[in-house]
């Protein structure tokens, strides 16, 4: 049984840019373990008070479905109805859409999606790893290219730690508490702090080593994207 | 806190050795974090406040519904040059539109009103007020340190960052991150910015006050003059305005080409 350095005041101190936080996960006996345990529950204690948040925020709401009948039926009393349902192709067009926009919108627009945040108990644990193992082993691969000192375990124990700004999607707990795109900042500068930490790189060294895998993903994404579009007009062209 | 409100008033005042005293803390990106909650928080409550109470109010909002048409019919008035001659007959049909789709939606928003909820009325509203007030800190953007947000002390202090240690800064990211969220106490002025007439006012000054206190944070937490410190505080907005203008550009120079080739 190894030593465990995860403690909740590791956590905080990670995530307010403690390098001790860093240091203290780098030199544990096997800090992928530790790093593993950490997004997992970090994603799995979110995830279920971020549907905690969603139950409360359904339960505060009048049900979609009668919504949806009172918009449709104000819609029926508008003059263009009755010409555009004499038409039974334009009748069934509209429908088609009706439905589909009911689907798409109402997410899009913070309506209550118990079902969505039930699925994310399990989505949010398996993406985390992904991404996490993903960048990881990028960023570990450029960071030796720096001729960084880490080893690979060192590489994700640390920048798991990068994970830690995730815990503010527990504040969805709270109905209709909304966050932007400050959690993906916060976590390139730890991923930052990570790299520097485990490889006792430069700054621009450790900068490098941050930015590398994303640009790669990128790269990889746009070649891809591309590919299944030349994909795509080969099939459409072949019919 | 007596201290931190000390050194924030310092702060404000451009006392260095406030500035020396957070960026020298092990626990500096921390206070600069709550700082910046804090102050969102606070200057948020005003807004908050209204919002219960028209979550408190049954029904719906009332919506005049003469005094819209009004405005549509000033609008097509307004337009009216740009767009070309709106025929009286078209105007009078999309105005017919307008008005119906109005009438019928204030009926529509009513029922909608009316409908029941597991959790008793105004449950919604009031979680409704409060997770828009506590999303303000995380959610607000703007032109970078218009605002008192998350997504502006770390998107727009990154680029400052780099920029401060290409010309040599030596401030390590807690101490650069922690000094700069002083930025923030000058817009505690914006709690007051309910009051007819003074409220701009007042979110102008906190904006240029708020700007002066960044720019000697990013100096003194670097470690170099102020001549470097305004230049990696202007070098990000700059380099993204000439972005901006280069693929703005680019656009009508493709658009213009196109329509040569057409």
């Amino acid at each position: 049984m190894g030593y465990r350095t995860l403690s909740l005041d590791l956590v905080l101190r990670a995530l307010f840019l403690d390098d001790w936080a860093f240091d203290q996960m780098r030199d544990d006996d096997n800090p992928f373990v530790e790093g593993l345990f950490l997004i997992v529950i970090i994603a799995f204690l979110t995830a279920l008070l971020a549907l905690v948040g969603q139950w409360l925020a359904w339960l505060s709401v009048p049900p979609l479905g009668e919504i949806k009948a009172i918009i449709l039926d104000a819609l029926q009393q508008m003059s263009w109805w009755g010409p555009m349902s004499a038409n039974p192709q334009a009748l069934t067009g509209f429908q088609r859409s009706w439905d589909m926009a009911w689907q798409v919108f109402p997410p899009l627009f913070g309506a209550p999606d118990p079902r969505g945040a039930a699925y994310n108990i399990l989505a949010w644990p398996i993406s985390g790893i992904v991404v996490w193992l993903v960048y990881g082993v990028l960023a570990h691969l450029f960071a030796r290219l720096f001729h960084g000192a880490g080893t690979l375990s060192q590489t994700l124990g640390t920048t798991a730690l990068a994970f830690t700004p995730w815990m503010f999607q527990g504040l969805r707990v709270i109905p209709f508490v909304t966050l932007a795109g400050f959690i993906g900042v916060w976590q390139l500068i730890l991923r930052y702090k990570a790299l520097r930490s485990t490889h006792q790189l430069g700054w621009a060294q450790a900068m490098w080593a941050t930015v590398l895998p994303l640009v790669t993903l990128l790269i990889l994404a746009v070649l891809l994207g591309g590919f299944a579009a030349a994909l795509l007009a080969l099939f459409i062209g072949a019919r | 806190m007596k201290e931190w409100t000390k050194v924030l008033l310092n702060a404000a005042l451009f006392k260095t050795e406030a500035y020396e005293w957070v960026a020298g803390r092990r626990d500096a990106f921390y206070l600069g974090f709550i700082t910046l909650i804090a102050i969102a928080l606070i200057t948020g409550l005003p807004a908050f406040i209204g919002d219960l109470v028209d979550a408190a109010r049954p029904g719906v909002p009332q919506v005049n519904v003469s005094a819209t048409m009004a405005d549509v019919q000033r609008s097509l008035d307004a337009i009216g040059p740009m767009v070309g001659i709106v025929s009286p007959e078209a105007q009078k049909m999309i105005l017919d539109q307008v008005e119906q789709g109005l009438e019928l939606g204030v009926t529509a928003a009513r029922q909608i009103a009316a409908l029941p909820t597991p959790l008793p009325s105004p449950t919604g509203g009031i979680f409704e007020a409060l997770g828009r007030y506590l999303s303000r800190p995380f959610t607000d953007t703007g032109i970078p340190l218009s605002r008192v947000a998350l997504s502006t002390w770390l998107g727009y202090g990154i680029w400052v960052m780099l920029f401060a240690k290409l010309m040599g800064g030596r401030a390590g990211l807690a101490g650069f991150f922690g000094t700069t969220a002083l930025y923030a106490g000058p817009f505690i002025l914006t709690f007051f910015r309910f009051i007819p007439g003074v409220g701009p006012l007042l979110a102008i000054l906190a904006f240029i006050w708020g700007v002066l206190i960044y720019v000697k944070s990013t100096t003194v937490s670097h470690g170099f003059g102020y001549g470097k410190g305004i230049l990696a505080v202007a070098l990000p907005i700059v380099i993204g305005a000439l972005l901006i203008m280069l693929f703005a550009g680019g656009i009508g120079a493709l658009t213009a080409f196109a329509s040569m080739g057409n």
